[in-house]
């Protein structure tokens, strides 16, 4: 078969988790380090938001919502019921699975601007309930994370780092299945024409009931993550900043793309650090370059790479016989 | 006789006041090619939508294979072995042409993510298959060559080739066309007729819309006719050209038309 016919493959995938894993020793010091953590944090966030808007092109503006109620699970199941960190994260996840179908199953009939509003409003509501119900969440102080500990001592920075991977890793695997499989197809059919795609045997409403739990269940998996990390979960993650990140990884990286989520968040996480020197021009050099992105690359740096084999035309195959293309059922 | 594999049944469907398919009955026997003609706006579109789940009916019934489907929706009456392309070509834009004839091949994959992963083990093989599949029957529609294009890179009668393409991945039982000749060139129209001629011998049930008379006449082994909603002739061919009422409606407009 041609080229133009053959899966995609797991490989880069599989090269991009090896260059994770040697990035502790290419890096120097922690603050590169911490870095480091963040883009993958970011990753985790965005491949839910790219397989929910992405892939299935269902808008969520409320993922941070998503995000920040896991990293407070994780901490509060830790603080409250004294859980090990292991059974409050697969807590967290859980809680954010049924919150996302709880939130999903009366807004996902809604489409477009009105799906993005709704969802915006669940955020804004996680977010005044993070910062007013002060006795439980710390209020805007937010609360102390338990240090992740290692045979009786505090995990270092290291260690942390590849807790982060291997859990960006699974992530990152099971993002890149379903974008190379049936399902990735399914979804993406969803977002190209409904009607099509049901008349094709998607069960349409059920894959973005799925979908919307699952993205809601990824952003459980970064929030938990970010506290691992950070040791300190506050209302600032549940805000818009973390929003626009999101949004500005997906322009950046392109959405519907294997590798959009992971670029944006490597560009979005280094490019302010670097902007740093021009002081008060950084946010204005920032802003810019999203812009010439928009206009200029609007698929992402992703789509300018993934996208390449369908510019490149198959050599002409030689012809199979036809005649067994159809096994007529009985 | 043998159960048909389509009965359609009273099937009505009103778009506020206005009654698109009146109380329209037929059947439809294993191996049969049917017909289904009419002026515009006769409601054979709106037929297809409630044959294949995509709109439900306001009254009447369907029955497929004996089977009752009248409340299954779209996505599960095509896993039944019903196939359909769309007047208006709608392909996903977002995927190439390979990967739109592979959609045709969906429901015989796992459902969902946690099904796929537990047959992890299988769905390499199970994806290639269907990729050579996919990629044999773009080669059977002509479109061998443009696998990996995009869809905006095709022309017209490509991209219904491409649809119909689609709509055989299914391996249907039953295969409805809405206009599949529309948009394609005389070349292209007579490889299409070929096409059916050779999913008939193997013995495919069809539904048929099409507004070329003689593509419809030699393809079918019946033809039902329609006007404003109603069904108003559901014969063989030869005796559907001479019905007083088809003339009146449907050919008669056409050699009306002709005249002028
Ligand atoms: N979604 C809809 N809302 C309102 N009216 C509709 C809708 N779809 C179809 N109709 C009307 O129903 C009638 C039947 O339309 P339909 O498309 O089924 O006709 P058709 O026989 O396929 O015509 P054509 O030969 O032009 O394709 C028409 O009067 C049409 O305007
Ligand atoms: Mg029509």
């Amino acid at each position: 078969m041609p080229l133009a016919t053959k899966r995609a493959s797991v490989w880069p995938v599989v090269a991009v988790l090896a260059l994770g894993v040697a990035l502790p020793f290419l890096l120097s010091g922690g603050f590169q380090l911490r870095i480091a953590m963040l883009i993958w944090i970011f990753a985790i966030l965005s491949m839910g938001f790219n397989l929910l808007y992405g892939y299935t092109g269902q808008i969520s503006m409320g993922q941070q919502g998503f995000y920040a109620v896991g990293a407070y699970a994780f901490a509060l199941l830790q603080i409250k019921l004294g859980l090990s960190p292991v059974l409050a994260f697969a807590g967290a996840v859980a809680i954010c699975a049924v919150l996302g179908l709880i939130v999903a199953y009366p807004l996902l009939r809604l489409r477009t601007h009105y799906l993005a509003m709704a969802t915006l409003g669940f955020g804004l509501i996680l977010n005044g309930v993070a910062n007013r119900w002060i006795d439980f969440t710390g209020g805007t102080a937010g609360l102390t994370v338990p240090p992740l500990t290692w045979g009786g001592e505090a995990l270092g920075r290291t260690g942390i780092y590849y807790v982060v991977l291997a859990i960006a890793g699974v992530v990152f695997l099971l993002h890149d299945f379903i974008a190379r499989s049936h399902v990735g197809r399914a979804l993406q059919a969803i977002r190209d024409d409904e009607t099509a795609a049901a008349a094709l045997g998607v069960p349409v409403r059920r894959y973005k009931l799925r979908i919307f739990v699952l993205a809601a269940a990824i952003a459980a998996v970064a929030g938990c993550c970010f506290s691992v990390v950070s040791l300190r979960v506050d209302p600032s993650l549940g805000e818009f900043h973390i929003l626009v990140s999101m949004l500005t990884i997906a322009v950046v990286g392109g959405l519907g793309t294997r590798f959009g989520p992971l670029i944006g968040a490597a560009i979005v996480t280094i490019l302010p650090q670097l902007l740093l020197q021009f002081g008060a021009a950084e946010t204005l050099i920032y802003g810019a370059f999203i812009v010439l992105f928009l206009l200029f690359i609007p698929h992402g740096l992703a789509g300018l790479v993934e996208n390449v084999r369908w510019t490149r035309k198959s050599a002409a195959p030689a012809r199979t016989a036809a005649t067994n293309v159809l096994e007529v059922k009985g | 006789m043998n159960v048909p594999l389509l009965n359609v049944s009273g099937a009505t469907r009103r778009f506020g006041g206005l009654v698109a398919v009146n109380e329209v009955s037929f059947e439809i026997g294993p191996g049969q090619v049917c017909g289904l003609i009419g002026p515009n706006g006769a409601g054979k579109s709106t037929m297809f939508d409630l044959i294949t789940g995509v709109r439900p009916l306001s009254s009447g019934s369907i029955h497929f294979m004996g089977r009752d489907v009248t409340q299954e929706p779209a996505h599960s009456r095509s896993p039944m072995g019903m196939s359909r392309t769309f007047q208006i070509v709608r392909l996903f834009p977002g995927m190439s042409v390979l990967e739109n004839v592979l959609m045709g091949f969906q429901p015989k994959f796992p459902d969902g993510v946690i099904r796929s992963l537990f047959g992890i083990g299988r769905l390499g093989g199970q994806e290639r298959d269907a990729r050579q599949r996919a990629y044999e029957i773009l080669d059977f529609v002509g479109l061998a060559d443009r696998a990996g294009d995009r869809i905006d890179e095709l022309t017209l009668g490509q991209l219904r080739l491409v649809d119909i393409g689609r709509a055989m991945a299914a391996s249907p039982r039953f295969l409805m066309l809405d206009e599949p000749a529309a948009g394609l060139n005389d070349a292209e129209t007579n490889n299409l007729a070929e096409m059916l001629a050779r999913l008939k011998a193997d013995g495919l049930s069809m539904l048929l819309v099409e507004h070329d008379i003689d593509f419809i006449m030699n393809a079918c082994d019946k033809i039902v006719v329609m006007d404003r909603g109603t069904k108003i002739a559901d014969d063989i061919p030869a005796r559907v050209r001479t019905n007083d009422a088809v003339i009146a409606a449907y050919i008669g407009k056409r050699a009306h038309d002709a005249q002028h």
